[in-house]
């Protein structure tokens, strides 16, 4: 049987020729006892493999399963520490409504913060503590 | 709302109800099909580990609505090929070079005869190339389409129909020897 024959019956079996060359394969199949049982084969392998034993499951996947939440919680709790210093210009704001005119600046430094690495972000809170501090006259 | 949506839902939130939720319903699935992809229980762990903590940054992203599974069956299939790719000998398209000597030599009973056949199809999956095994995998485990298979492995459509011909005629050959097929000649 010729290796292009074999590659054909494959494609024929997992139903992946387009229809003229299935009704081709077809034709030669119903006078081609050889390739008839092949196709046989190549259905029950089909079969075979989209019906496999289940794999056993190691009770190591519980430890991997552990340590995969551990690293969730430590995402989370780096988020909710960049969300505590996003917010922290913005409260700072409110907790000093006189300051309405800056409010455009802390606005954008909470932004830019949001990017910015802790150490840089609280460079710029302390730049703004100033900025804010001589605004209110130096009170 | 079903399952997979209260899931992204809650890990939206940040709920850590959900992300527990999902590693309790996906953690076998994806262990067995890194398995299926690789036939080695501790690298099938560890793959399995990545692609969780993967999902931990990809879920923020993902939206609502969507089906979980294909989203993590793609993971777990670029997991197993980076990791087959850092290990080019596992990697090799050629068969092994000191191939396992099947267990066997016994009648299986009746009642047995199916699971000890699939058994061996499992068997000779193993010894397959690892890239023919994942083709194969994704085309008969998870029904997926050439094209599609093609895109899951990043290569060109030719060369999966390649591996997949190859490999299927590998199984039928190999599994012919061992009588757990029969001949496909005629007399």
């Amino acid at each position: 049987m010729a290796r292009c024959h074999d590659e054909l019956i494959q494609l024929y079996v997992d139903g992946a020729l387009d229809p003229t060359e299935r009704a081709l394969v077809s034709a030669h199949m119903s006078q081609c006892e050889a390739c008839r049982a092949k196709a046989m084969l190549y259905k029950g392998l089909c079969w075979d493999l989209e019906h496999p034993e289940p794999e056993p499951v190691p009770e190591a996947l519980q430890a991997v399963s552990d340590r995969v939440m551990a690293k969730w919680e430590e995402a989370q709790a780096r988020s909710r520490a960049k969300a505590r210093w996003q917010e922290l210009p913005a409260m700072w704001a409110a907790a000093n409504p006189a300051l309405g005119a800056v409010s455009g600046t802390v606005n954008a430094a909470a932004s830019q913060m949001g990017k910015a690495a802790a150490p840089a972000g609280k460079a710029l809170l302390k730049r703004l503590t100033r900025l804010l501090w001589k605004r209110q006259g130096g009170r | 709302m079903d399952q997979d949506q209260q899931i992204v839902d809650q890990c939206h939130r940040g709920q850590s109800a959900g992300f527990a939720s999902l590693l309790l319903r996906y953690q076998e699935r994806v262990y067995r099909r890194a398995y299926s992809f690789v036939h080695n229980r501790e690298d099938a762990l560890d793959i399995t580990q990545e692609v969780f903590i993967k999902t931990i940054d990809g879920i923020q992203s993902f939206t609502p609505g969507r089906p979980l599974w294909p989203w993590l069956r793609r993971i777990t299939t670029n997991v197993s090929l980076n990791f087959l790719r850092g290990r080019p000998a596992l990697l090799s398209l050629d068969d092994p070079e000191s191939p396992q000597v099947f267990a066997g030599g016994e009648d299986p009973a009746e009642t047995a005869l199916v699971s000890w056949r699939l058994e061996e199809v499992q068997q000779a999956m193993g010894r397959l190339p690892p890239l023919h095994r994942i083709a194969v995998v994704l085309r008969h485990q998870e029904g997926l389409g050439y094209v599609e298979i093609a895109r899951a492995m990043d290569l060109p459509l030719g060369t999966v129909k390649t591996y997949l011909f190859r490999a299927r005629a590998a199984l039928r050959s190999e599994l012919e020897r061992r009588e757990v097929l029969g001949s496909g000649e005629v007399s």
